[in-house]
């Protein structure tokens, strides 16, 4: 437990850190729209799938609604803590 | 593509047992836990978090359970495609590989000789689930469909379909 307390304090030094590092607003801005580009291509590339290769077409929409959905709610909560971050 | 005829009734879609996915899946809880298992251990540990820290967390963890989450998917797509679909006609398997890498082959319900199903350990035996193995007329390849639920219902529907199709080829000949 003890060294679990000291490599988080660790971490969260280094977070500590990267907060008042002018560079690292514009650097997450960054990883985040290429996180977005990446989920985007995924999500084709899965969607593509159901749609050509799914057997029944009405037993797919379920988990995919459930993917979107959850995958939105993420991405909101990803863009609301960078504002947050970034005010 | 599955080529379904018109008039052809599916009877039976066959995929592996939910163990299989959970089995793939498993490391993915670690995806879901380590980012409250860094925050319960600096809440308790008393380390003291900044908003600015505690909103860079959330990022991270976001982004973690986005790509986490992401990669579920694609194994459970690799799950659901990967599926034998038992017609009143025959039998189509769909072997997914990965994403972009499937086999499709079907073979007619009356080329069938015979069905043996392996049902091997503690675990297929408590959940139910095993390997069905078909034999072919005229083909030297086994068709093979790993880790079925309840193998042995499913060797009877195939045998059951097996045979309403003999009879009514039969019945057609002897017009």
């Amino acid at each position: 437990m003890q060294e679990g307390v000291s490599s988080t304090a660790s971490v969260v030094l280094f977070l500590e850190k990267l907060v008042v590092d002018p560079l690292v607003r514009p650097v997450l801005w960054g990883v985040f729209l290429f996180g977005l580009f990446l989920w985007g291509v995924m999500t084709w590339i899965l969607l593509y799938h159901w749609k050509s290769y799914s057997f029944d077409q009405q037993k797919i929409r379920g988990p995919k609604r459930l993917y979107l959905y959850v995958s939105a709610v993420l991405i909101l909560l990803m863009f609301a803590s960078l504002i947050s971050f970034s005010l | 593509m599955i080529d379904i005829q018109p008039g052809e009734k599916v009877v039976l879609e066959v995929r592996r047992h939910w163990y299989v996915l959970l089995i793939e899946t498993l490391f993915l809880s670690l995806f879901f836990i380590s980012p409250f298992i860094t925050l319960c251990i600096a809440l308790f540990g008393g380390i003291p978090i900044s908003p600015e820290a505690f909103a860079l967390w959330i990022f991270v963890s976001s982004g973690w359970f986005l790509l986490g989450w992401v990669l579920f998917f694609v194994i459970w797509t690799n799950y659901y495609l990967d599926v034998w679909i038992v017609t009143d006609r025959k039998i189509i398997d769909v072997e997914q590989h990965r994403l972009f890498s499937r086999d499709i082959s079907e073979f007619g319900l009356d080329r069938i000789q015979n069905i043996t199903i392996e049902v091997s350990g503690i675990l297929p035996t408590m959940l139910h689930f095993g390997n069905i193995h078909v034999e072919t007329a005229g083909e030297s390849r086994k068709f093979i469909i790993k880790y079925v639920p309840h193998p042995d219902k499913v060797k009877d529907v195939i045998f059951k379909q097996h045979e309403e199709f003999m009879k009514s080829r039969m019945g057609r000949s002897s017009l």
